[in-house]
């Protein structure tokens, strides 16, 4: 590589890094959205310290204490085992933000390497997998969560495979869209014709394009993620108790509606908060790279 | 849009529809194959001897090869046969006939009040933007999208059941049982509509034919509610069919919190009993319900949009 | 004496953006006789567009009339009320736009669009209007006018199209007719077929208009006076022939050398590119561009002076001011 050319890769790196740090600009102009960032970077870091940071043992049960309302001890009550809910709740953003991670990991990866797969190379292997993905996509989400539980069987590993599945589809059709938009941009064709190696192309072409949505999208489906695990530890068939899933807990604690509703109150308020800031963050970032978006100033006196 | 062409294009997406249905059934086939688990020994029960479980494994066919298997289920499917209740000993299309209505009642009535609040509030968002009407319907949204309807079904029976003591908690039987249940479930649905008819508006006000219109002099409740609003009408139409999914998993949950005796109920409660032929005849069941309201809803987008009729009219040419 | 239908005194109209206020059309004074063309030229951006919206108060935000006045027939348009002005758009003031294919509305028939003039101002509900609309369709030449009316815009040629807005245009005998690029969008032959109905219908219809384009050729074909715009300043004004035969602005001279280039061996280019109008060059706009330029050029700025009667010209050459 010669002299020139290293000036120009040099160039090139600035505008990239440049644009990124256009494009954290434009997020921050959303308030809500970079308030939901702050809120979501507390949240991952309680999860991450959970075990370290919980004021008293979350399966430590004692009956005698069941039931107890909220108080100075215990700000968000006792279980109908007698377990400190604060405790239990704090252990539980490790599982359900965790599940919900894990979910768009896996459903994520698959959907954009059969997503890359179908719309570089065409044909016939685009018609399978566009007939597997048709086939998919007939299923609610849920609905398909719930199935593929039904064979899997219950717990975090199976429910993490379950829902990353149910989000496979979405990322197939979402990413083969994008391929073949660029697909036909004239830098990838000539590439092409100069010989590149389609691995090549793909990655060093093709993916950067396609990156941008797949993380808007994937925030998004952090979100839903997050609120389909739950509702299948809710409905027994997710993470098992006595694992403090926020869903699974809001399901143990449901019979005890009537008499303490702070069993339930909790978790599901810790639910619709986390679910609420990925969406946030999700139309930050779908208008901070959306290139037609335009950010309004305040009005200058002339 | 002449009949002929009408029919030709339902006819011709029920055709596309079958390999995606064939690709629903195999699916199922294969999962329910696929179970850790002996359905022949669950059936028989803890103390059945060895030949009792091979008599029932006869009876159910499971020891035919994989692919007579699944002829044998597909010729039964197309008779309308999904099998038989491990649980209540009764055909599969039996039970499943006689809880469907109560999920449709839900879903329409929460579907209505959806709709009803829904895109009137995603209008005013869109025209007054900076408004209260405005903030209030970008909250309704966000919290739509974001919020775990089993918790707020909770929230809605401790607070009008128990509190209020206004409306029933669970059960069906009078109308006033179905409201709490409707309102929960709207609510998921509500989210997605204030949203999208928000957005298609907003998309919509900022056309070129708009500026047309106003520049005709029309008055602006004939520019938004016309013009505006007849071009959103697509792509609200759109999500209002892809809410179809999301409608099916809502009720699903809300039929758990509420114990409304609906389809959904029906499959969790299926699934604790491990009734295996119950749960596949219903995820069949909604998975062919779904295909079937896809294709009614690009019918109904056909009529409104009259650009979609001359494309199929282009295409019935070609056929 | 003829009489003025338009006064625009003063007009400015700027835009809040992100990166700053963009001045799009900054301190723009001009009038409109009646039954006269006037020609609007100026390259893309230079704010001809936003003036022609400013007119009928199109201008939605980011964008704001931020001073000026519009007097027409005697009223200041700019202190009218919403509805008001609701009276005068389409009606008494019409506006015709470039891009048949955005402005019109996909889901509604070319004759509900053009019968929806009626109702916004004669109370008639566009299907009952129909055959004033057919009769419209005659005169501006649209083929099987009876037909065409329940045609939808996609069903229509460009061609047609444009004629569709032309009818929404003229369908209530305004005053003033705005043209906004009208021929931009199309194709040559179309073109020429759209410039000629134009002008039989002005001739006919006797209106007032005021032609907006970047093309000097298809002004030199219609005007009576033409006004020459740059970076949102008025830079030399006045009848179609003199302009044509004895331009005074270098921009305005440079305009006109590549319209008439095929007299030269080389298609002359202007150097250099359109100013940023959010820090638009000081002194005068053109000076960067300018062959001719001062030292006076970049540092004040000139005015819009009259030098004959009817002859304006905004720049050092023609006078002297301090």
């Amino acid at each position: 590589m010669d002299e020139r050319t290293e000036v120009i890769i040099e160039k090139l790196k600035k505008a990239k890094r440049e644009q990124l740090k256009l494009t954290w600009l434009r997020f921050k102009t959303n308030k809500a959205a970079l308030f939901s960032l702050y809120v979501l970077a507390i949240l991952i870091i309680i999860a991450i310290l959970a075990p370290y940071i919980t004021p008293e043992d979350p399966y430590a049960f004692d009956l005698r204490r069941a039931l107890e309302p909220p108080s100075l001890a215990s700000p968000f009550g006792r279980d109908e085992m007698g377990r400190d809910i604060l405790s239990r709740v704090i252990l539980g953003s490790r599982y359900s933000i965790g599940v919900a991670f894990l979910s768009v990991l896996i459903g994520g990866s698959v959907g954009l390497v059969f997503g890359l797969i179908s719309g570089y190379y065409g044909e016939w292997v685009d018609h399978i997998i566009q007939r597997i993905t048709d086939a998919l996509l007939s299923f609610p989400m849920l609905l398909l969560a719930i199935a593929l539980v039904s064979v899997l069987g219950v717990g975090l590993a199976n429910v993490a495979v379950s829902v990353g599945i149910s989000t496979i589809p979405v990322y197939i059709r979402l990413t083969r869209g994008l391929v073949l938009q660029v697909k036909s941009e004239d830098y990838v064709i000539a590439a092409r014709v100069i010989g590149k190696k389609s691995g090549y192309i793909i990655f060093r072409h093709i993916l950067p394009n396609v990156i941008s949505p797949v993380i808007v999208q994937s925030t998004y489906y952090m979100g839903l993620t997050i609120l389909i695990a739950s509702g299948l530890g809710f409905l027994g068939l997710g993470v098992q108790p006595p694992t403090p899933e926020w869903g699974t807990m809001i399901g143990s604690g449901r019979t005890y509606l009537f008499s303490s509703p702070h069993v339930v109150v909790f978790p599901g308020l810790f639910i619709l908060i986390t679910a609420l800031c990925f969406n946030l963050v999700g139309d930050g970032f779908r208008d901070a790279l959306d290139p037609r978006v335009r950010v309004l100033v305040k009005k200058v006196k002339i | 849009m002449t009949i002929m062409s009408l029919s030709k294009y339902v006819l011709m997406r029920l055709i596309h529809a079958i390999p995606t249905l064939i690709g629903i059934v195999l699916i199922m086939f294969i999962l329910v194959r696929v179970l850790p688990g002996d359905p022949a020994r669950l059936i028989a029960g803890m103390e059945a001897t060895e030949e009792d479980v091979q008599k029932i494994r006869e009876i159910l066919g499971l020891n035919k090869p994989l692919h007579e298997q699944f002829i044998d289920y597909i010729s039964s499917l197309l008779k309308g046969d999904l099998g038989t209740s491990l649980k209540f000993g009764t055909p599969v299309i039996k039970e499943i006939m006689a809880r469907f209505p109560y999920t449709v009642q839900l879903a329409i009535v929460a579907e209505l009040f959806a709709v009803l609040i829904g895109i009137p509030l995603g209008i005013i968002s869109a025209v007054k933007p900076y408004t209260k009407s405005g903030y209030v319907s970008t909250i309704i949204s966000l919290i739509g999208s974001s919020m775990p309807i089993y918790w707020l079904g909770l929230m809605l029976i401790y607070l009008f059941s128990v509190h209020l003591r206004l409306l029933p908690s669970h059960g069906a039987g009078t109308p006033r049982h179905i409201i709490l249940p409707a309102i929960t479930l709207a609510v998921l649905l509500m989210g997605n509509i204030v949203r999208i008819t928000r957005t298609a508006m907003i998309e919509s006000l900022e056309s070129n034919y708009i500026t047309t219109a106003r520049a005709k002099g029309l008055s602006e409740k004939i520019v938004v509610y016309r013009h505006a609003l007849k071009n959103a009408a697509i792509p609200i139409v759109t999500i209002m069919g892809l809410q179809l999914g999301s409608l099916m998993g809502g009720a699903i949950l809300t039929e758990s919190v509420f114990a409304w005796p609906g389809l959904g109920l029906l499959l969790v409660d299926s699934i604790f009993f491990r009734d295996y032929p119950l749960i596949q005849g219903i995820i069949l069941f909604f998975a062919t319900v779904f295909v079937i309201l896809n294709i009614i809803v690009d019918v109904i987008y056909a009529l409104i949009d009259p650009r979609v009729r001359e494309s199929l009219w282009m295409r019935e040419q070609r056929l | 004496m003829k009489e003025k239908i338009l006064e625009v005194k003063n007009l400015k109209v700027y835009y809040f953006l992100h990166q700053g206020v963009v001045k799009a059309v900054d301190d723009v004074s001009f009038s409109v006789y009646r039954g006269e063309v006037l020609g609007i030229a100026g390259e893309s951006g230079c704010g001809k567009s936003t003036l022609a919206h400013a007119i009928l108060r199109l201008i939605k935000p980011p964008g704001e009339i931020v001073g000026g006045q519009i007097i027409f027939n005697g009223y200041d348009l700019l202190k009218l009320s919403e509805d008001e002005i609701r009276k005068i758009r389409g009606r008494e003031i019409s506006m015709i736009f470039q891009d048949p294919n955005t402005y019109l509305n996909p889901v509604f028939t070319s004759g509900f669009q053009v019968g929806e003039v009626f109702e916004a101002h004669m109370s008639l509900k566009p299907k009952k209007a129909i055959d004033k609309v057919i009769d419209i369709f005659r005169k501006v030449r649209l083929p099987d006018p009876a037909r065409r009316v329940n045609a939808y815009p996609h069903e229509l040629s460009g061609g047609m199209k444009q004629r569709v807005l032309i009818s929404i245009g003229i369908a209530a005998k305004p005053q003033l007719l705005i043209l906004d690029e009208p021929t931009s969008a199309l194709d040559v032959t179309i073109q020429a077929e759209i410039m000629d109905l134009l002008k039989e219908i002005q001739r006919d219809m006797g209106m007032s208009m005021m032609f907006i384009t970047h093309d000097l050729g298809l002004l030199a074909e219609i005007s009576d006076r033409i006004m020459v715009m740059y970076a949102g300043r008025v830079v030399e004004m006045g009848d179609r022939d003199e302009i044509i035969n004895d331009p005074l602005h270098p921009y305005t001279k440079a305009l006109l050398s590549s319209f008439k280039y095929y007299r030269k061996k080389h298609l002359p280019v202007i150097e250099g590119s359109p100013p940023s109008l959010i820090n638009p060059p000081r002194g005068c706009r053109f000076h960067p561009r300018c062959p001719v330029k001062t030292d006076k050029c970049s540092v004040v700025e000139p005015k819009l002076s009259s030098i004959d009667n009817n002859r304006f010209v905004s720049c050092h050459l023609y006078g002297d001011y301090s």
